[in-house]
């Protein structure tokens, strides 16, 4: 017996209950039943210095849910756990046996690295991120001066977890340029290995406070030194990632008086020129700025000769901040963090191939100019003289 | 059977790199196999219907496919840095036109198209189609390449099994810290291999059924599903069809799209010529 639009109806029956194979049937898995793995932090064993340890922050489901606020039992929005092993991925699965949810490792956005680790390398970090797919390349990479566990058990003050403190750090770098741009592994990743090294921001532990200030630079893959606020801010200039910052300098004609300006780039241009078989190289910042603070100070923006002398030392503050980094990276690191080489790669093959950058770098002449871009200091805020008192 | 056994092997070649790349992100521990059966079904449901329900369908799958790469090229174009391109002619044009050949080589518009176009009744519209059609892969497909290159740089791409997937993976939404993009890219390489594999598998099971003069391809297109399954399921490990990828695969669609074809296109003009020739006296 047959009936009209069966082969159809069959047809759309098979379509349906095919829906149910699409969650497949070996990888099904309940949300509910998975632990979110937010931040990782990496270090060595203390029982083993071959072995790395992993500490983990998972939100803690049970502090979230509606029964946690009418018990008012005050709970720990996170779970920290700890486990080792001779490989990351090992110390992960070791967390299997404590651990009452599969972990999922796709939301992890923050990873920590004690200096211990980052001083023997960063590799065992960073291979796995980048070969093992659950693992999140988009996580960004943090140095930490010290121990990396200690930054996971810290509870933050105005964030439940420390790795979305950590991500908020890094959305305010375009406020403050005092650490190293935060970046993700796959960057950083990308760095080690187009130019050999690579700057991360560092991470601190100060009473109890997390905070992020300067930077790691890597060479090799391993931390070979770290950048204080100066320095990395200048590095920061220096790399292009820096479009404003706030730069505080002594008043032209009060020393005790401090004169506060935002400073936005309008032109950033890194050339290099080969002389007498040599590369140098000329970095050419053009600033503007707006005055923020000016207590102190008695001169006058609306002056011509007042407001020169403001941005001559505006920009004398940005080159002194700058030259900081030049004079870290080719003094006592000799480390081209600042990827002058990879100029050179590109521009000049043949003389790349010639010279032993390693060797070279050191010794390279290295210009930096800054000037004000059009208009200078272009706004003296919405006060036009400094206020009369004290 | 040349072509037979070619558009086959095409077929198994994606299915086999669709396994690889499914079961390395989405579902890691199912096996590929399955996943290529199921996807095989519906291919061979898709061919069964013949050309026309095939071209309407991918029709639909043309902004599936262009939009994600737009996007991620208009994303990525925020970390791009255009240097990465340089020095471009280091070693000689050479390497950058076997990179040329080896990026295009991997697709099979051009041979599929010469399987296509008989069937077609207005040939020139069609082909200005075909071009069309060629470019709107080709141009996303170009454009997404110089992106991901400014982002990551040659070396680091040579370095990856899947550079397109880590640009998906590195495209951050505001507001989505979190929230990954590469099922994106899979729901986009999925609609690509889901097209190409049913060309394929149209273009085998016709040329077969022609071969052993079948009325119809309708058994020719579960025989070739089974086999374009089969090929699919054998043990090749991702290196080796990288590593096949940019030797055997470029020779072999080369000799396929333009080598074969050309041949046949002189033996057929000699003919043409020497008929004419024969009747004139």
């Amino acid at each position: 017996m047959t009936f009209p639009g069966g082969r159809r109806a069959l047809a759309l029956l098979a379509l349906v209950l095919s829906a149910f194979l699409l969650g497949g049937c070996w990888d099904y898995l309940d949300l509910e039943r998975r632990g979110l793995v937010m931040a990782m932090a990496v270090d060595t064993d203390p029982a083993d210095s071959r072995r790395l340890r992993l500490a983990v922050e998972l939100p803690a489901p049970a502090a979230l849910g509606p029964s946690a606020m009418d018990s008012g039992a005050v709970r720990e929005p996170k779970i920290v756990m700890e486990a080792s092993g001779v490989s990351l991925i090992e110390a992960g699965n070791e967390l299997r046996s404590e651990l009452e949810r599969e972990p999922l490792w796709t939301q992890v956005i923050a990873v920590a690295v004690g200096e211990a680790v980052a001083r023997e390398g960063v590799a065992r970090v960073l291979d796995p991120f980048m070969r093992w797919d659950p693992l999140n390349p988009r996580a960004y990479l943090y140095l930490v001066d010290g121990e990396a566990r200690g930054v996971l058990r810290l509870l933050p003050s105005a964030q439940p977890l420390v790795a979305l403190a950590l991500r908020s750090f890094a959305d305010q770098f375009p406020f403050y340029p005092g650490m190293i741009r935060p970046r993700d592994v796959a960057s950083i990743h990308r760095d080690l290995q187009e130019t050999g090294s690579a700057v991360a921001p560092r991470v601190v532990v100060q009473e109890g406070q997390l905070r992020l200030v300067g930077g790691g630079v890597l060479k090799g893959g391993t931390l070979v030194g770290w950048l204080d606020a100066v320095q990395a801010e200048g590095t920061n200039c220096l790399l292009g990632w820096v479009y404003r910052a706030l730069v505080q300098f002594d008043c032209p004609v009060a020393p005790a008086g401090q004169v506060a300006a935002w400073a936005r780039l309008v032109d950033h241009r890194v050339t290099v020129a080969i002389l007498d078989g040599r590369p140098r190289f000329h970095v050419r910042r053009a600033v503007s700025g707006r005055l923020v603070d000016l207590a102190g100070c008695p001169m006058d923006p609306e002056d011509p000769a007042d407001l020169s002398r403001l941005t001559g030392a505006l920009i004398a503050a940005i080159r002194e901040r700058a030259m900081a980094a030049v004079e870290r990276a080719q003094g006592e690191l000799q480390v081209d963090y600042l990827r002058l080489g990879e100029l050179v790669r590109r521009h000049y093959p043949g003389l790349w191939r010639s010279v032993d950058w390693q060797k070279l770098f050191p010794h390279v002449e290295i210009d930096v100019q800054v000037e004000p871009g059009a208009g200078g200091i272009e706004s003296p805020g919405l006060l036009r003289r400094p206020v009369p008192y004290n | 059977m040349f072509y037979i056994l070619y558009w086959l092997l095409g077929a198994g070649w994606l299915l086999r790199t669709q396994a690889h790349l499914l079961t390395t992100t989405l579902l890691t521990e199912s096996p590929g196999w399955v996943l290529n059966v199921y996807f095989v079904l519906v291919t061979t449901y898709l061919v069964l219907h013949g050309l026309e329900p095939m071209a309407r369908m991918f029709l639909l799958f043309v902004p599936l496919y262009a939009a994600p790469f737009l996007f991620v090229v208009l994303a990525g174009m925020s970390d791009a840095d255009i240097g990465r391109l340089l020095p471009l002619l280091e070693d000689g044009v050479l390497p950058v036109l076997r990179g040329t050949w080896l990026a295009f080589v991997q697709g099979f518009g051009l041979s599929v198209l010469w399987m296509v176009l008989p069937h077609l009744r207005r040939r020139e519209r069609a082909l200005r189609a075909a071009l069309v059609g060629i470019a709107f892969v080709a141009l996303p497909a170009s454009a997404a390449n110089v992106v991901m290159l400014s982002m990551m740089g040659p070396r680091e791409i040579a370095g990856l099994m899947y550079p397109t997937l880590l640009a998906f993976q590195l495209v951050e939404l505001p507001g989505f810290t979190g929230f990954r993009l590469d099922p994106v890219f899979l729901m986009a390489w999925i609609a690509m291999a889901f097209s190409t594999v049913s060309l394929l598998q149209y273009a085998a099971s016709t040329a077969l059924s022609r071969l052993l003069r079948r009325p119809t391809a309708a058994g020719t297109t579960w025989v070739t599903g089974l086999v374009a399954a089969v090929l699919g399921a054998l043990p090749v490990g991702q290196v080796e069809l990288v590593q096949w990828g940019q030797t055997v695969k470029p020779i072999v669609v080369t000799v396929a799209a333009l080598g074969l074809p050309g041949v046949l296109l002189v033996c057929a003009e000699l003919r043409g010529r020497t008929g004419a020739g024969r009747r004139a006296s």
